[in-house]
């Protein structure tokens, strides 16, 4: 029994707080007042059943414990008021200290955080959905960047063909043209040619007759040449 | 509270001593009448389990840390852990009896856990502790669901789809059921923790014994191994009764709010 | 790893240049954005089109595992694992006998008890004490198979996780 000064002094400043705060938590405990009573009266028919046991329990208690009970201790019912006072009083106490501070303050916190956590996952999914859009947004322009590619590919190569067509068409339309003309002219030539033909033949006749003959009259050696070549001419 | 003298008595350590009474209200002056008021150690142990939860609670959280440090999850724990229990068991409307739920669980947990320390008081080992919780929950589930429901309430002794003949036998059972509420709820805790306590003690005392015996020494080991798997059970049961009183109390509650079976 | 298409259009597309000089720029088809994670290149050409194409029918190939934490992380809540763990605990053996064993034995004393209280009140003894101590004893068995449909449906809740009670907040 010797730690039992010390515990003593604990307990008195330990009571101390207790009246203190016992003060504010005579509401909460109104209903345990209730049931208090009600037990009170049942406690005192027990006591008057104990009877003479009682007395003898006391002196035990106060001796120090050491004469066993002769009640079983959890069973006594001389114990029982002041357990129900400090129950009622330290339950209270602890019902007013968890409604007002503790739990609302633990509520808080998870409050404030369930709202944040869900926040940030909240944002980390609209960024997720924000990088498909991007990714998607992405491969679309690429997929238009290469059929765009793709068509100035196409247009360059046919609008190269068509002009390369059209010039060698040209080319070819003037080559064409050019052969035409002079294929006339060689005709013009030879046409003009062989109208020259009878004219020398008769010159030539002429200074052949003049020259075998002596004179002749140009007339009828006209009219002999043109008649020969008209015989050559039909023979033919 | 201590008890050396005599090592082996089991029923010893449920002795309540007082520290000092103020006094005796009612009776007629004689030895052993009325109700004696004193702060004794039954009384210490409920005050210095109140103030470890406050003041664990209350110093643990003090930082709000939006990223809890270790006391915080665990005061953190507590709150969810009863929170969850309550509203799956009552119901959202439950809720308005958290901090009641949460003070009873606690309480008994905590002061069951003050139990498992050699020396020390277990303040639920005592049957008026226990009747006392109890009754509290039994008057709050009556208040409340006549509150609530007003006549309504009875519904809970009449159980539907019951032919009426059966009625007079059937709603008498259903009242006494539910009056052996509060008893069966405070002697499960009580009885737990009170057998717990006794049969950790008596192997205790066999090993102080045995010890004493000399040449019977050795053995001591057998009823101290029973002791040790024994003191782990208990630590079980401390936890374990407190769970099953806090959901209990949930079940009850969730009949004073919704009464109809 | 070309595309069938892809090793087609760049050997058209090179044709073109090679004919034509035009498209001096271009390159072979190995560009495209870098993966999150992976070294390798995102695209390969028209490859990647296909595949992507197939892939939005569920998830993206990229952010697909993140989608798959975020929603795991969304639905998870403080766990009530230690609630579960004492649910199991009490379900069974010792535990569980002297649940029921308390329920039975308190209705047989509350039903003694109010049956004491009665004779007592009226003078009847010992009547209501018998009649009582019978429905204290009925109202035991009904207690205890109470307490079994209750720890039964504890167990079946805990092992699927439901609440036992469902909200009924309009009745």
């Amino acid at each position: 029994m010797a730690g039992e000064l010390s515990e003593t002094i604990t307990l008195a400043q330990a009571e101390t707080d207790l009246t203190h705060e016992g003060e504010g938590g005579d509401a909460a405990t109104e209903a345990d007042h209730g049931a208090a009573t009600e037990q009170g009266a049942a406690t005192d028919h027990g006591t008057e059943a104990a009877g003479h046991e009682d007395a003898a329990l006391h002196e035990g208690t106060e001796a120090g414990g050491h004469a066993a009970p002769a009640v079983f201790p959890p069973f006594n019912p001389a114990t029982f008021g002041s357990q129900i006072l400090w129950l009622a009083l330290t339950f209270g106490v602890l019902y007013l200290l968890m409604s007002r501070f503790a739990l609302p303050r633990i509520g808080e916190i998870l409050e404030v955080r369930r709202d944040r956590v869900e926040g940030d996952l909240a944002e980390a999914d609209r960024l997720r959905q924000k990088t498909d859009q991007a990714i998607e947004a992405y491969e679309q322009d690429l997929a238009d960047a290469r059929a765009k590619a793709h068509g100035i590919a196409e247009s360059t190569r046919d609008e190269i063909r068509k002009d390369l067509d059209g010039q060698r068409a040209k080319v070819e339309a003037d080559l064409s043209k050019k052969m035409a003309a002079a294929e006339a002219r060689i005709q013009e030539t030879k046409t003009s040619a062989m109208s020259h033909v009878d004219e020398i033949a008769s010159d030539t006749a002429t200074s052949l007759v003049s020259q075998l003959l002596g004179t002749v009259p140009a007339k009828s050696v006209n009219s002999a040449v043109s008649a020969v070549i008209k015989e050559t001419q039909n023979g033919n | 509270m201590a008890d050396n003298a005599n090592p082996i008595e089991p029923i010893h350590q449920f002795e309540i001593s007082n520290f000092f009474t103020f006094g005796t209200i009612g009776g007629d002056g004689t030895e052993g009448s009325g109700v004696e008021i004193a702060f004794t150690n039954s009384a210490l142990f409920m005050v210095l389990t109140v103030l470890v939860i406050a003041g664990f609670l209350i110093l643990s959280t003090r930082g709000r840390g939006l990223v809890p440090g270790r006391m915080q999850l665990l005061a953190e724990m507590c709150y969810e852990f009863i929170a969850n229990m309550v509203r799956t068991s009552a119901g959202t409307e439950g809720m308005r009896f958290f901090p009641f739920v949460f003070s009873l669980f606690m309480f008994i947990l905590i002061a069951n856990l003050f139990g498992m320390f050699p020396y020390f008081f277990t303040v639920t080992s005592h049957l008026i502790v226990a009747v006392m919780l109890a009754l509290m929950v039994f008057i709050t589930v009556v208040v409340y669901g006549f509150m609530r429901n007003g006549f309504g309430f009875f519904k809970l002794f009449v159980p539907s789809g019951i032919p009426w003949y059966v009625m007079w036998l059937v709603v008498p059972i259903e009242f006494i059921s539910f009056l052996s509420r509060p008893l069966s709820h405070s002697l499960r805790l009580f009885g737990n923790i009170l057998a717990g306590h006794i049969v950790l003690k008596v192997f205790g005392g066999m090993v102080v014994a045995l010890l004493a015996a000399g040449a019977w020494a050795p053995l001591a080991i057998l009823p101290f191994g029973m002791a040790v798997a024994l003191t782990g059970l208990e630590f079980l049961v401390a936890a374990l009764q407190a769970f099953v009183f806090a959901v209990l109390t949930c079940v009850y509650l969730n009949d004073a709010i919704h009464p109809g079976h | 790893m070309p595309h069938p298409s892809c090793g087609q259009k760049t050997s058209y597309i090179s044709t073109v240049y090679n004919e034509i000089g035009l498209l001096d720029t271009f390159s072979g088809c190995l560009y495209g954005a870098r993966d999150f994670e992976g070294g390798a290149p995102l695209f390969h050409c028209g490859s990647q089109r296909a595949k992507f194409g197939m892939a939005q029918d569920d998830k993206r190939a990229e952010t697909g595992d993140l989608a798959s934490r975020i929603s795991k992380a969304q639905s998870e809540r403080i766990s009530v694992r230690a609630a579960r763990a004492l649910r199991r605990n009490e379900m069974t053996g010792v535990g569980r006998a002297f649940r029921l064993a308390s329920e039975f034995i308190a209705a047989i004393i509350m039903g003694a008890a109010l049956g004491f209280g009665l004779d007592a009140l009226f003078g009847t003894r010992p009547w209501f004490l018998v009649a009582l101590l019978l429905l204290g004893f009925a109202a035991g068995v009904l207690n205890v198979v109470r307490a079994t449909s209750e720890l039964n449906r504890m167990t079946a809740d805990t092992a699927k996780g439901v609440p036992a009670v469902t909200d009924d907040e309009d009745d």
